[in-house]
């Protein structure tokens, strides 16, 4: 019997398996392992590149040659590069057309030339196309500027930073000079003295013409050519006379420091050289100066990228890779920080620069480190380094590197994590859940056993199996047969109490008996025979209990005694009927059998007990003038034996105990008959001999009671 | 001479009321209340009845070792078994030791009396030589009522007091139920119904002893056991 079973409940294997769910923590704690392992790669990555940027930083200081003044590489280009020859003069008028019809070279400048940027730069804001030629001991050069505000020097004076304007470099007399124009029109040249100490005085040996154009202006002019080089040439705009601020400097050829006076260098074809034979497949790397312009630039070698991660995983047999292709492969991507998608695999280059990082590399003068923030999904690292010279910062080298190759061993590390990690899941998970299948089955098992371990009369069968088991599970088995032990010792001591009453009384009872009967033999006052007549009732009463006490323990003797027999039920129950109707001549007695022959396997005499107790039981509990119906019905397997009475319905909380030993629904009531609640017992214990059960329900009608006994029917073997 | 009558009963208050009523009716009545002492003194002198009492002092089933070395002494012996115990396993155990009769405790002294009365006659008749005989006999049933004894089909047929009387009230009028207390009223017994049950059920194994297909007693369900001829 099972009590108080919730609608919902979990085994013990659910339960287990549940709670297996913190083994989900070590795939986590891989995760995290292989997190922290990638940050640990991406530091060793960025301190890798970190030292790169330094060395070539040091280089570049130790072996001056290859990082050079501007000023140094003018003379030695200008010497180099030959200032084209004009056939005819230029017409100063600020016209490019008859540079044209002289097949002149006009080359555009623009933001690749930047040296100097205050303010945001465009096309619109500041380029210029520039055009040079000899003529004789002339050097004509000519500008077309794109300037979207076109700033003239004040009329009473130039002013170095005031105006637009054009600087130019000699190198070979070392003069520097600037350009400019109060308005449209001829053109003033200062010539700027040596070291700034006196102002700056007009020098005829430049003319020239400035023109306003509609998208800016245009210069041309010409100087004597006296000096040998090519001189440098920058165009300055100034967007705004007032604050006397530069907003950027462009300059034509590479004529840049003594122009700008800033801090500038261009790399020499040996330190390309240099870069490249050090950078790794993969990686860029960039020299930029002061005024943030790309001195080097360099993409590394082209060599191939050796194979090792392919052929590492060749050692994995297919089975495996084709595991890890379609099981873990899925998985990667929910967990570890993958690389964007249109670098995940392609190419293996770092994307350009851009502007923030260069601000930063050159900001860096307390220590280089990571131009990016850290951010584990960007498919490269960056490292700056800045040039120190003196004490200023002159430029910077920066560094970029593809993560990709970072992505393979993370990911070969995440996929050895994973498989282990989900392998010993797996096999713990399965564990518990053979485990906790066994715990449970054991369980099931005790359970079925306790269960089994007490027949349907509630006695105790046996002790239960599984208990020489030592864990808890054996102590629960050893402590329910030792429960059962109990129960049947106490079941048999209520059994043979009644038993044990009977014959214990019957030796006083009959010294009683016989003393009253050696009473009688004496000649007594008649008042005195009174007495010993109530004493006689007396006796005969006590009698009775006692032989209903151990009617149910006789009755079963007997059965161990009987030998089943066939035989008709109909007649048995017929015959007792006519009995019924004789010991009970105030009730209706109704009989209705099939009339057929209905043949059960049993001991009749134990069928007439059983009737006599159903009908007892029917008689007292009918109302006084009701009927009291036995009906025999045959079903396809059982016959059912039914007797009806009208009276009290049972009581509900009785219904399933009715039918138990000493279990009676009976008011106490004065009367000679005694009720010890043993009568439905027998009829239980009737039915079970015969394979069959009791049934006590209220009557459809609600008039009172029926008690059923299905038996199963004796079906004669047709061979 | 009066009769002697041995009563080996361990209980005092009913061995003392038992022989104070069998000493009121003229017999003689030596009391014993174990099992040795009540063999030492059959051994010496046999009594002419013996009232046994089943469970006697710490032997539990005493009784029928007794009845058992009494009847070694004598097959003639009337022996009665006094019992608290009426289930059906004394009672086959008790008559399998040749007891004549079974009793429980609670059996009134007049019908104890008339039993020792009965058993006693039943000794006289079978030692004299049959004189008026007073046989009632059924078909191939034959009661010797004086004797006290059944034959079947020429054959004799072992009953006890009880038995006999059961089935002479059963076979003196064939065809009519005699129900339960009609039965214990012609045996003299107070028993309840399955004892009877029982005795009904050894009377047609004795007989069926003698004749297989012996059917004659039938049951009536919820009524009682009537003789078929």
């Amino acid at each position: 019997m099972r009590h108080g079973k919730l609608p919902f409940s979990f085994g013990v294997r659910t339960k287990v398996v549940l709670a297996s769910g913190i083994l989900m923590l070590i795939p986590w704690l891989g995760y995290r392992f292989i997190v922290d392992m990638d940050h640990a790669l991406r530091e060793g990555q960025q301190r890798a590149l970190v030292d790169l940027a330094r060395l070539v930083v040091a280089v570049l200081r130790d072996t001056p040659p290859l990082l050079q003044q501007r000023a140094i590489e003018g003379q030695e280009g200008g010497q180099r590069q030959l200032v084209p020859v004009l056939h005819e003069p230029i017409r100063l008028d600020g016209d490019i057309q008859d540079w044209i019809s002289q097949g002149a070279d006009v080359q555009a400048y623009g933001g690749e030339q930047l040296i100097e940027l205050h303010r945001p730069w465009s096309a619109k804001s500041l380029s210029f196309s520039h055009a040079i030629g000899r003529f004789e001991n002339y050097l004509y050069a000519f500008f077309e500027v794109t300037d979207d505000h076109v700033v003239y020097c004040p009329a009473n004076g130039i002013r170095a930073d005031a105006c637009d304007q054009l600087r130019i470099s000699i190198t070979g007399d070392d003069a520097r000079y600037i350009v400019a124009a109060s308005a449209p029109g001829p053109l003033t040249a200062l010539r700027i003295p040596e070291g700034g100490r006196t102002q700056p005085a007009p020098d005829p040996a430049i003319a020239g013409v400035w023109r306003e154009t509609a998208s800016g202006y245009t210069i041309e002019i010409r100087l004597r050519a006296a000096a040998a080089g090519r001189p440098g040439f920058a165009i300055v705009d100034v967007d705004d006379g007032g604050d006397r601020r530069v907003s950027a400097v462009i300059a034509a050829s590479e004529a840049r420091g003594p122009v700008t006076a800033q801090a500038a260098f261009s790399a020499t074809p040996e330190l390309q050289r240099f870069v490249e034979s050090i950078l790794e497949p993969g990686s860029r790397l960039w020299i930029v100066d002061r005024t943030q312009r790309v001195v080097l630039r360099s993409n590394g070698s082209q060599r191939a990228v050796p194979a090792d991660s392919a052929v590492a995983s060749e050692k994995h047999n297919d089975l495996w890779r084709s595991f890890e292709a379609n099981v873990l492969q899925p998985i990667y991507p929910l967990i570890l920080a993958q690389p964007d998608e249109r670098s995940g695999n392609a190419p293996a280059t770092a994307p350009d620069l851009d502007k923030g990082e260069i601000e930063r590399a050159l900001a860096e003068k307390a220590g280089p480190g990571d131009l990016q923030a850290h951010d584990a999904r960007t498919p490269f690292v960056s490292a700056g380094y800045p040039i120190v010279l003196g004490d200023q910062v002159v430029g910077a080298v920066i560094v970029k590197q593809a993560a990709r190759e970072f992505g393979d061993i993370r990911r070969r590390a995440a996929g050895r994590t994973l498989t282990a990690t989900m392998a010993a899941l797996a096999l713990a998970v399965l564990g518990l859940i053979v485990y906790a299948s066994h715990i449970s089955t054991r369980i099931r098992r005790l359970r079925a056993a306790a269960e089994r371990a007490i027949d349907p009369v509630g006695r105790v069968r046996g002790p239960v199996s599984g208990s020489n088991a030592g864990d808890e599970l054996g102590d629960l088995a050893r402590t329910i047969s030792e429960l059962l032990d109990r129960l049947a010792q106490y079941t048999g001591y209520l059994e043979n109490m009644a038993r044990r009453l009977g014959h214990e009384l019957r030796t006083p009872i009959g010294v009683v008996r016989s003393s009253l009967d050696n009473l009688r033999m004496h000649k007594l006052p008649d008042e005195m025979l009174v007495y010993l007549e109530r004493a006689d009732d007396g006796l005969t009463r006590l009698n009775a209990i006692l032989t209903r006490m151990s009617e149910s323990t006789r009755l079963e003797q007997i059965m161990k005694q009987s030998d089943r027999e066939h035989f008709d039920l109909g007649k048995v129950a017929a015959s007792c009927v006519e009995g019924y109707r004789s010991a009970y001549p105030g009730k209706h007695i109704r009989f209705a059998g099939p009339g057929t022959p209905i043949p059960i396997t049993g001991v009749p005499d134990l069928i007439a007990q059983m009737l006599d107790k159903l009908v007892e039981n029917a008689t007292d509990f009918s109302k006084e003038g009701t009927p009291v119906e036995i009906q025999l019905s045959v079903e396809p397997a059982n016959v059912a034996l039914t007797v009806r009475n009208e009276g009290p319905p049972l009581p509900s909380e009785m219904a399933d105990r009715l039918f138990d030993s000493m279990v009676s629904v009976r008011a106490a009531k004065s009367g000679s008959s005694v009720h010890l609640g043993l009568g439905l017992y027998i009829v239980h214990l009737v039915a079970l001999f015969h394979y069959g059960r009791a049934w006590a329900t209220n009557r459809a009608d609600g008039k009172g009671v029926e008690i059923t006994v299905r038996l199963p029917r004796y079906v004669s073997d047709p061979a | 001479m009066s009769k002697r009558i041995a009563i080996v009963e361990d209980d005092p208050a009913i061995r003392a009321n038992y022989a104070d009523a069998l000493k009121k009716h003229g017999y003689q009545a030596d009391t014993y209340s174990n099992r040795r002492a009540a063999m030492a003194a059959f051994t010496t002198r046999l009594p002419d009845l013996a009232i046994i009492d089943v469970g006697l002092d710490d032997e539990v089933e005493g009784g029928f070792e007794l009845c058992r070395s009494l009847r070694a002494l004598s097959a003639t012996v009337p022996i009665i078994f006094l019992t608290a115990r009426d289930n059906d396993f004394d009672v086959v155990s008790g008559l399998r030791m040749g007891a004549d009769d079974y009793l429980t405790k609670d059996v009134s002294l007049p019908h104890l009396l008339a039993r020792i009365a009965a058993l006693f006659r039943r000794v006289e008749v079978m030692a004299a030589p049959p004189a008026a005989e007073d046989i009632l006999e059924r078909g191939a049933l034959r009661l010797d009522l004086k004797r006290m004894t059944a034959m079947w089909r020429g054959k004799p047929v072992d009953l006890t007091l009880t038995e006999f009387w059961m089935v002479h009230a059963l076979a003196r009028h064939p065809g009519h139920v005699k129900n339960r207390e009609q039965l214990m009223r012609e045996a003299s017994m107070v028993v309840d119904d399955s004892t009877i049950t029982s005795h009904i059920k050894r009377i047609r194994k004795q007989f069926s002893a003698i004749e297989t297909s012996f059917d004659r007693i039938e049951t009536v369900y919820g009524m009682g056991y009537r003789w078929s001829e």
